[in-house]
């Protein structure tokens, strides 16, 4: 049978071992909460980087529309300077059908 | 003592043994959800570029769509303006008919066509203020009467109307008219006349972009 003495050692052995369980356990809770603090930062973070990427793929997007769009004026304004030119040579030919439709029989 | 030793050292390497795999735990699970969060992060970055993609090509189509519309619509009103100016020019044109030689021949046919139109027995005829035609009033009542089988009078009014050119031709009670005056005539014809202009000022041109 163990005396007084043996049983007092082996109590404090079981309350030491409790205290390190627990200390591990809190230990565990500070991962845990750090791991949920980590994960709110990558998501945040990912947010911005995907924000940022995003814009300068839209710039890339609407410089080349911009560009596209100014050749495309461009020969909007090829094609309306062609007609106003070659309408200059034809233009007193339609005076005279302008003319002749107006005095002529209805 | 023995006994007791080995029963704290057995106590002692169990807490060690539990504590340890606490944190092996908390940290595996560390490890699992960090990387589970970056994998999702990745594919919430990849999410967030196609949408933008996206969104950004059909803003591209809409305004690649518009500025075709706006370059139509550029092209038609520089079309518009030389049609226009073809008319403004025509009636200048005719502006000048009634101080040339033919001008009374001209008015003389206007002035039948728009009596004959009318088919009654007394016409009257009225002309551009400041414009005094010597018309042939005979020739007119005439062509008339031979084209309406209506013998037909035809008089001068003393009554004058604004315009470039041409004559108005009304019924002597003043209840029917004719408005043979050049600018009646062309808003008349406005439609036939803008294509026949269109077609002779932009024929075999290649308007398209």
């Amino acid at each position: 049978m163990p005396d007084a003495q043996d049983i007092d050692l082996i109590r404090k052995a079981e309350e030491a071992a409790e205290d390190r369980i627990r200390a591990a356990e809190d230990n565990a809770r500070k991962i845990r909460k750090q791991t949920e603090s980590d994960i709110k930062k990558i998501m945040k973070r990912t947010e911005i980087e995907g924000k940022k990427a995003t814009e300068v793929q839209l710039n890339e997007n609407e410089a080349k529309r911009a560009a596209r769009e100014r050749t495309f004026q461009k020969k909007v304004d090829r094609i309306i300077a062609q007609v106003q030119e070659a309408s200059e040579d034809r233009k007193p030919v339609a005076v005279r059908a302008a003319v002749e439709m107006i005095l002529g029989g209805e | 003592m023995g006994g007791v030793q080995s029963i704290i050292e057995m106590i002692e390497a169990k807490a060690t043994e539990k504590e340890d795999a606490i944190v092996r735990d908390a940290k595996k699970l560390k490890e699992t959800k960090l990387l589970d969060a970056r994998k999702k992060g990745k594919a919430k970055r990849a999410a967030m570029m196609v949408e933008a993609e996206i969104q950004s090509r059909v803003d591209s189509v809409k305004r690649d769509a518009n500025a075709r519309l706006a370059a139509r619509h550029k092209i038609l009103k520089a079309k518009e303006a030389l049609i226009t100016e073809v008319l403004e020019l025509a009636i200048e044109s005719l502006t000048e008919k009634h101080k040339t030689k033919g001008y009374a021949d001209m008015v003389d046919g206007l002035a039948i066509e728009g009596g004959s139109a009318l088919a009654v027995e007394e016409v009257e005829l009225i002309l551009p203020d400041g414009q005094n035609p010597q018309l042939d009033l005979t020739k007119i009542s005439r062509e008339i009467t031979k084209r309406t089988g209506i013998q037909t009078g035809v008089s001068m009014s003393k009554e004058k109307i604004r315009s470039a050119g041409g004559v108005m031709v009304k019924s002597k009670d003043g209840k029917k008219w004719v408005d043979n005056t050049f600018e009646d005539r062309r808003d008349r014809r406005m439609s036939e006349m803008r294509n026949l202009i269109s077609s002779i000022l932009f024929e075999g041109l290649n308007t398209s972009f």
